[in-house]
């Protein structure tokens, strides 16, 4: 297309490959005919991002990342706190610090691993000493640490383990201060499968809404998928069959799927309002007996959301933990 | 054009005026699921849960109506349900998706029967035997199906014999059961690669692969902890079996570029590392820490040449 506005200027005096060029010059065409305006893209930024980011790991990589980094820092943590508590906080404070530093500085997934740890192991120490050695309140500091962490941060681990953290800050409040309120939890579970809803289904808006967010989409949606998937089952643990506590929070998310529904009604084709209708209705008396009971939603949510944007991990992820832990 | 990827539209939008809308419509157009493979998917789905319902309603409803129910009703109704299942699959009615679906139905409604029939005449609901006649009894449906949830299915239920076996009968798990496991389980990941030619899914490749280094992680890890292992043929047998699995998979990792053997063969010998540090070198507390360093060293550098390789591949294939 001839009204793409291209910046192509050689970086470095460098000769460029063709192959990329031309493969980017047939995707930016494209593109072209899906934007309104006439399309400018700063060619040489983009294939300098294809030459640093490559292809994203895989969620294994990602997984063995962020699992072994927890791993490794729960042998340190239990031993030095063992050793020396004020050893260990000074520590702790040294590691958490760290971490930020390090997330600010290396994004790429080298790194990861390193930074998994050491933000796991700050946190978690951190929380622990002031709670253990100086009586303060366990989920303030959690919830603190966390959050400084989400803002601050800019790498995948750091951000998903912060989401983890501000949800396990809910669950220690609701644990410790408010006499295991089953309500808030469900509620907390609400708002995160709305969330998670909202974060998969709108990431054309959220790509681009800003460089730092953009950068770490994939980090906010996993973080969000992963601690709705835990809060439901910390609603099975502390709930166990009896979730009579608060089924509007489960209506809610019942909602939610029937407008997901709504969505793939469209996709299919289906055009009939009587056909829809139905389909619908279907959907609410199927679901409606579950209300008391926010997993089966819950996991339909998620099944759903995965078949939608066509994400066989998050599918294939939801299976293995409810063979887990069912 | 081959289809975008989402990456490319991630990078893309990130340094061009891209609108939101037009963002949107290049993800449903390439990436999100189109009207084909979303029926696909849900009618997979659907299915799934609807047999998965089933099973599970049939199961709790004995279970909360056992004192009501007599001998024949609780053994008729299950066998009846069997029956039902197997005579419509029989009639190739449906399409061949749906009966190997409702063949993996009654493939655990003949495990629920067992355990009804060991609940009634006090055999047990957990023996080994219960679970090796049930595996006995579906392996003609796994074969005919040759359906991959349910050959997983059917290979964990092997295990699980394996191992209650040997817990029942031996009062716990010993160093022949972790053997028979593991070369059981090599075995099948041997023969899906050889024999399937890719026409499984790499998934049950990757998920057997896995219960494979389970158990030979788990075999020489008891031989470095307890001494006394150590000797025994089985744990010989055990480790040489290992390195020669390990190599085989790290060098079909390398041939076929599958950076999953490549992944999990190292961890397992990374673990098996640190327990070995951990038992003979570093047994103090201060010990705990530098292993916990180690092993973040040694999985920072696994992860950065896989990733290095992937790249290399990425470049080779261009």
């Amino acid at each position: 297309m001839s009204n793409v506005s291209i910046n192509n200027e050689p970086m470095n005096n460098e000769p460029m490959n063709n192959e990329p060029m031309n493969n980017l010059k047939e995707k930016l065409d494209y593109l072209q005919s899906l934007n309104d305006a006439p399309l400018e893209a700063d060619e040489n930024k983009i294939l300098a991002s294809y030459e640093n980011e490559g292809t994203p790991p895989s969620p294994l990589i990602r997984s063995i990342s962020i699992i072994s980094g927890i791993m490794a820092s729960g042998l340190i943590l239990v031993s030095v706190y063992l050793l020396d508590p004020d050893l260990a906080l000074i520590l702790g404070i040294i590691a958490y610090l760290g971490s930020l530093r390090l997330s600010r500085q290396h994004t790429s997934m080298q790194y990861e691993t390193l930074t998994a740890m050491l933000v796991f192991y700050g946190t978690v120490q951190i929380t622990l000493s002031y709670f253990i050695s100086y009586g303060y309140d366990m989920y303030i500091i959690l919830f603190a640490l966390s959050a400084l962490s989400l803002f601050v941060s800019r790498s995948f681990n750091t951000t998903f383990l912060a989401i983890i953290g501000i949800y396990c800050s809910c669950v220690a409040y609701v644990m410790l201060t408010a006499q295991f309120n089953l309500g808030l939890l469900q509620i907390s579970s609400m708002f995160l499968g709305l969330l998670m809803g909202y974060l998969i289904l709108y990431e054309g808006k959220l790509i681009a809404l800003s460089k730092n967010i953009g950068q770490r989409y994939s980090a906010f949606k996993s973080g969000t998928t992963f601690a709705f998937i835990l809060s439901l089952f910390v609603g099975l643990i502390v709930g166990g069959a009896n979730q009579v506590v608060s089924p509007s929070s489960t209506l809610i998310i019942i909602l939610a799927v029937v407008y997901l529904v709504s969505k793939m009604v469209i996709k299919l084709g289906i055009t009939s309002k009587a056909q829809r209708f139905s389909i619908y209705l279907f959907c609410l008396l199927i679901l409606l007996p579950s209300i008391h009971y926010m997993p089966i939603a819950g996991s339909l949510l998620i099944l759903l959301l995965g078949i939608y944007i066509n994400a066989k991990y998050l599918m294939g992820l939801w299976c293995s933990l409810a063979d887990l832990f069912y | 054009m081959e289809k975008l990827k989402k990456e490319d539209i991630y990078i893309i939008s990130q340094h061009s005026n891209l609108s939101a809308k037009a963002r949107e419509r290049a993800l449903e157009e390439n990436v999100y699921s189109d009207q084909i493979t979303l029926r696909k998917w849900l009618q997979i789905l659907i299915l799934s849960l609807g047999v998965g319902f089933t099973v599970s309603g049939v199961i709790f409803f004995f279970a909360y109506n056992w004192a009501d129910l007599g001998k024949f009703s609780k053994l008729g109704l299950l066998e009846g349900m069997i029956l039902l299942l197997t005579l419509f699959v029989l009639s190739n009615k449906a399409s061949e998706l749906t009966n190997k679906i409702l063949l993996s139905g009654a493939s655990v409604l003949v495990g629920g029967l067992f355990a009804v029939f060991g609940q009634i005449y006090q055999t047990g609901a957990d023996s080994y035997q219960l679970f090796l006649i049930w595996t006995l009894c579906i392996t003609l449906w796994v074969i005919v199906a040759n359906f991959s949830p349910l050959w997983l299915f059917y290979i964990l239920l092997i295990n699980l014999t394996i191992n209650l076996f040997f817990m029942q009968q031996h009062v716990s798990l010993d160093s022949l059961s972790l053997l028979i496991s593991y070369c059981l389980n090599s075995f099948i990941v041997i023969g899906s690669i050889i024999l399937s030619k890719n026409k499984q899914p790499n998934w049950l490749t990757y998920a057997v692969l896995l219960i494979a280094l389970f158990f030979s992680t788990q075999g020489i890890s008891y031989m470095i902890i307890d001494s006394s292992y150590s000797n025994t043929l089985d744990n010989s047998l055990l480790m040489a079996l290992t390195i020669l699995g390990y190599s085989l998979g790290f060098y079909y990792g390398l041939k076929s570029r599958k950076a999953f053997f490549l992944l999990t063969i190292p961890l397992s010998l990374i673990f098996i590392f640190c327990v070995l540090l951990l038992r003979h070198i570093f047994v103090s507390f201060v010990g705990y820490s530098i292993v916990g360093i180690i092993a973040i060293i040694c999985i920072t550098l696994l992860i950065k040449h896989v990733l290095a390789l992937q790249k290399r591949w990425k470049m080779e294939a261009l």
